[in-house]
């Protein structure tokens, strides 16, 4: 997948990216960078 | 919804551009924010509740890591990069960073646990080693202090994904709490889907009828764009997952209508041409048809729903 596809699949719905030059740079350099998500558990 | 649909599709264009993902059940972060009554079993039950609504929703095991905080506190220097980094922050500012803040207190009453929240979330990022923090915008202090904190630690600075917070389905209301200096994100913050308010939130597990029951109730003005949470639900929800929607109208009316794009269906709305019913017609099916793996999930794996319902009888 090209680096335009990447960037414009990460930056979809988001309200706000910090920083997305630092996130074009990662991809730039990263094919297979590590990102996560938490939960908290709540009922 | 705003913790099950909002952020699965978010992890699944993270996944799609190439990311190895990490879903991380905070078991240790909800107990101290007292979280279903602050017992370790009810919130690992709520934990691998989460896990089977994310596999049903299309983030299996197989395409995402799924860790407990459990599993990364168990080692030593895990927490030694939870005291690194709160020696980089005031109190006030740490404080300000907790998800809990909100509600003016004093000293009193606060738990000192509470304090430890934010380092371990900074820390939780440095410990699994990752290059980007995905959360909602009512995350976003606790990301500045990792980012702060990386920077005077000479550590790596995580990039993070801040998706919009879904808002409850009632009228939004200037919330009593101070959650954010920015009035945008603090009514974001104040109005947003809660689990608290039942009424408020539709549940990823929703069988079609209670689904119909809740977004016959909600708050729709007619006409209205902003501050409408049908639209909203449109917007952040429906149109992430499907490319098109129909909305489907007695000939009287004007007959079914298919919109590509939620620009589309936002402009016939705010123009009158889409009554307020029958885009909650729209949405109820649209949401019925998106939500029904997770529904037969449960139907045939009921067990961690059934305690996950017992659990919130006996609140």
């Amino acid at each position: 997948m090209d680096l335009e596809k990447r960037m414009s699949l990460i930056l979809r719905n988001t309200e706000e990216i910090v920083t997305q030059e630092e996130l074009r740079v990662l991809l730039e350099t990263n094919t297979r960078p590590k990102a996560y998500w938490g939960f908290e558990s709540s009922g | 919804m705003g913790i099950g649909l909002v952020p699965g599709s978010k992890m699944k264009d993270m996944i799609e551009a190439g990311f190895e993902f990490i879903v991380f059940l905070a078991d240790w972060h909800s107990w101290i924010n007292n979280k279903l009554g602050g017992m370790m079993e009810n919130i690992r039950t709520c934990g691998e509740y989460f896990k089977e609504c994310f596999t049903a929703l299309g983030i299996p095991p197989s395409k995402a890591k799924y860790l407990w905080t459990s599993d990364i506190a168990k080692d030593i220097e895990y927490w030694e990069k939870v005291i690194r980094i709160a020696k980089t922050a005031s109190l006030q500012r740490t404080w300000r960073a907790l998800p809990i803040m909100g509600r003016e207190m004093s000293l009193a009453d606060m738990e000192t646990a509470w304090v430890y929240y934010p380092c371990m979330q900074a820390a939780d990022i440095f410990q699994m080693e990752l290059d980007v923090a995905c959360a909602g915008m009512d995350q976003r202090k606790a990301h500045m202090l990792a980012r702060d904190a990386a920077e005077k630690l000479s550590w790596r600075k995580p990039v993070c994904v801040h998706t919009p917070l879904l808002m409850g389905l009632q009228r939004p209301e200037p919330g009593e709490g101070q959650f954010d200096e920015d009035t945008k994100i603090n009514l974001q913050i104040s109005s947003k889907m809660s689990k608290s308010v039942p009424t408020s939130c539709i549940f990823v597990h929703d069988s079609p009828e209670t689904i119909k029951k809740k977004i016959d109730a909600a708050y729709c003005p007619p006409e209205q764009a902003i501050g409408n949470p049908i639209l909203e639900l449109a917007k952040r929800v429906v149109f992430t997952e499907k490319k098109s929607v129909e909305i489907q109208r007695p000939v009287k009316y004007g007959g079914s209508e298919t919109f590509g794009s939620y620009k589309e269906l936002e402009k016939a709305y705010v123009k009158g041409n889409l009554h307020p019913l029958d885009l909650k017609n729209g949405m109820v099916e649209a949401l019925t048809e998106i939500l029904r793996p997770v529904r037969e999930h449960f139907h045939n794996h009921p067990k961690n729903l059934k305690k996950m319902m017992e659990l919130e009888i006996t609140r």
